[in-house]
């Protein structure tokens, strides 16, 4: 199960400045809210990292509970550029009920992934 | 786990909570240190006990190197309860962390031929063979749950801890992660069989803590008036274990408020001189904050010289822990090795390994290696698990730590 994570210099997630020091400027924060808020857009922005950023998902998303928190924080990196700093800010300034609308479009997206992970492993074996 | 506002005071809903408890539960017994959370929490307790006549069991460890107005205080307040509580004041050799020394990283209170910072309390059990389930010299955090279990004696008991959210994330997680609970209360959690914790006062600030103990005009614990007189803000006020990593910042409080005690305990532990002058230091010499690699050395060969300058039993116990560590990286995606310094976040994070990472961990007198996520082996299983690790370092043939005086330490 673990032997296809890589060293963290290939996720693509650090590429992109998820785990940077930035200020949390206003304008940061609220883009990260809204897209936090916004069912669709959310869901598009984990659909996106899930299946573009194949390094940093291998690593992060296989074991609960932090799965679903680095889910969301990709997507805020993936889709508005803010790192993970910024998105747990946003995250506090969320109401109980968007909080678990999020949580719910997190857990289908990671229970995606785990299924084509599945998939994948059952093709592998058989053209081996 | 969000905070809800129920419209109540806290300590409204501390008594509510108490009154539950004493509802719910055969057994009760309370978790007492002689802080002022434990004090506010164990008054709240003692008034509902009171109320319905029920005689409860308090459990107070004495770890022999305490300030003498936190035993005082702790003695005052069994002594005014004394009619309805069954007191466990246990003074028996425990084996606790000291992160002031390589030479002695654990050290035992009440150690047999040693001589003791003070004599045990008149009631005291300071027999071993009181407790059925003692192994000798064995550690606190293997005691708790043990005793929960014998006090409870195969009946649903509940244990009093004073323990507050705001006083750090691992708290607020104790209260706020999924986990089993009674009736959907989470300020219980299961400690092992039908014994719970009950946390009546978690949702309690510092503020709440002394405007009860005002208004309440019940006795504290005066050690806090010298800590305010110390320089000590209300949030810096701590009452533990004086020699952990983190506690040890406090020793130099020994100097100023009881400096006969601070002789003694000076003489009584490993490092605690040490501990005391350099503990707020950040740098190489206890590990805290910012380390420097020294001039000439790479983290890897760093390492490598912190554990031939330490006793040997103490660099066989770290290189035990960082075989596993190296072992678990090496199927993550280091098979040829981790890296001498990573992303500082990530490593702080637990999600990147280095050398550095390694060597703040020795450099902390981080016994445990907590730092690089590892939990303590229990005493009665650490002989099984040196034999293991022994085959098992072996087999791995991890070259990087092994001591070899005649091979120079590879480069990163």
């Amino acid at each position: 199960m673990t032997s296809n994570i890589l060293p963290y210099t290939e996720w693509e997630d650090w590429k992109a400045g998820m785990y940077a020091d930035k200020s949390d400027s206003p304008s940061s924060v609220s883009s990260a809210v809204s897209l936090l808020r916004d069912q669709h857009r959310l869901a598009m922005a984990m659909r996106s990292v899930s299946m573009y950023w194949k390094n940093a998902c291998n690593a992060n998303l296989r074991e609960p509970p932090n799965n679903r928190s680095w889910l969301g924080q990709a997507a805020c990196c993936y889709a508005v550029g803010v790192p993970e700093s910024i998105t747990r800010i946003a995250w506090g300034l969320l109401t109980d009920h968007q909080r678990d609308l999020a949580n719910r479009i997190a857990d289908e997206v990671i229970d995606e992934w785990k299924s084509i992970q599945k998939k994948n492993r059952q093709k592998r074996m058989f053209d081996a | 786990m969000p905070k809800r506002l129920i419209g109540k005071n806290v300590l409204q809903a501390a008594i509510e909570r108490i009154e539950w408890t004493f509802d719910s539960f055969q057994r009760i017994y309370c978790s007492f240190s002689a802080g002022k959370d434990s004090t506010a929490m164990m008054h709240l307790v003692m008034d509902e006990a009171k109320r319905r006549n029920k005689r409860i069991g308090v459990l107070f460890i004495d770890w022999e190197c305490q300030f003498s107005m936190t035993i005082k205080h702790a003695r005052k307040m069994f002594d005014d309860y004394a009619q309805w509580i069954d007191p466990y004041w246990v003074s028996i050799p425990m084996t606790t962390w000291n992160g002031c020394s390589q030479h002695e990283p654990e050290w035992i209170c009440w150690e047999h031929g040693k001589q003791w910072v003070r004599d045990k309390e008149d009631i005291s059990i300071a027999d071993s063979g009181f407790f059925d389930f003692y192994k000798p010299n064995m550690m606190f955090e293997e005691f708790v749950p043990l005793f929960g279990q014998w006090y409870a004696r195969g009946e649903r008991t509940a244990c009093f801890v004073g323990i507050r959210t705001q006083e750090s994330l691992n708290r607020f997680r104790t209260i706020a992660r999924n986990k089993p609970m009674i009736d959907g209360k989470s300020f219980t959690t299961n400690v092992i069989d039908d014994c719970w914790n009950v946390y009546p006062i978690y949702d309690w600030k510092t503020e709440d803590i002394w405007t009860y103990a005002a208004k309440s005009g019940t006795p504290q614990n005066p050690l806090y008036s010298r800590m305010h007189q110390a320089g000590l803000t209300i949030h810096q006020m701590r009452i533990c274990e004086p020699f952990g990593d983190t506690q040890r910042k406090g020793l130099w409080l020994y100097q100023v408020i009881e400096p006969e005690m601070w002789a003694k305990m000076v003489a009584r532990v490993a490092g605690a001189n040490t501990g005391a002058l350099y503990a707020s230091e950040s740098g190489n010499i206890l590990g805290n904050s910012s380390l420097v690699c020294p001039a000439g050395h790479t983290w890897k060969t760093y390492v490598k010289f912190l554990l031939t300058s330490m006793p040997p039993k103490t660099a066989e116990h770290y290189r035990n822990k960082i075989a596993v560590y190296l072992k678990w990286w090496s199927i993550r995606g280091y098979e040829n090795g981790i890296p001498c310094e990573a992303d500082k976040k990530l490593e702080s994070l637990g999600k990147a390994p280095s050398w550095r990472k390694i060597a703040k961990t020795i450099l902390r007198n981080d016994y445990w290696c907590r730092w690089l996520g590892f939990s303590p082996t229990k005493t009665t299983a650490y002989a099984k698990y040196t034999d293991l690790m022994r085959r098992r370092r072996k087999e791995w043939n991890i070259s990087d730590i092994e001591p070899n005086p005649s091979q120079e330490p590879t480069q990163c």
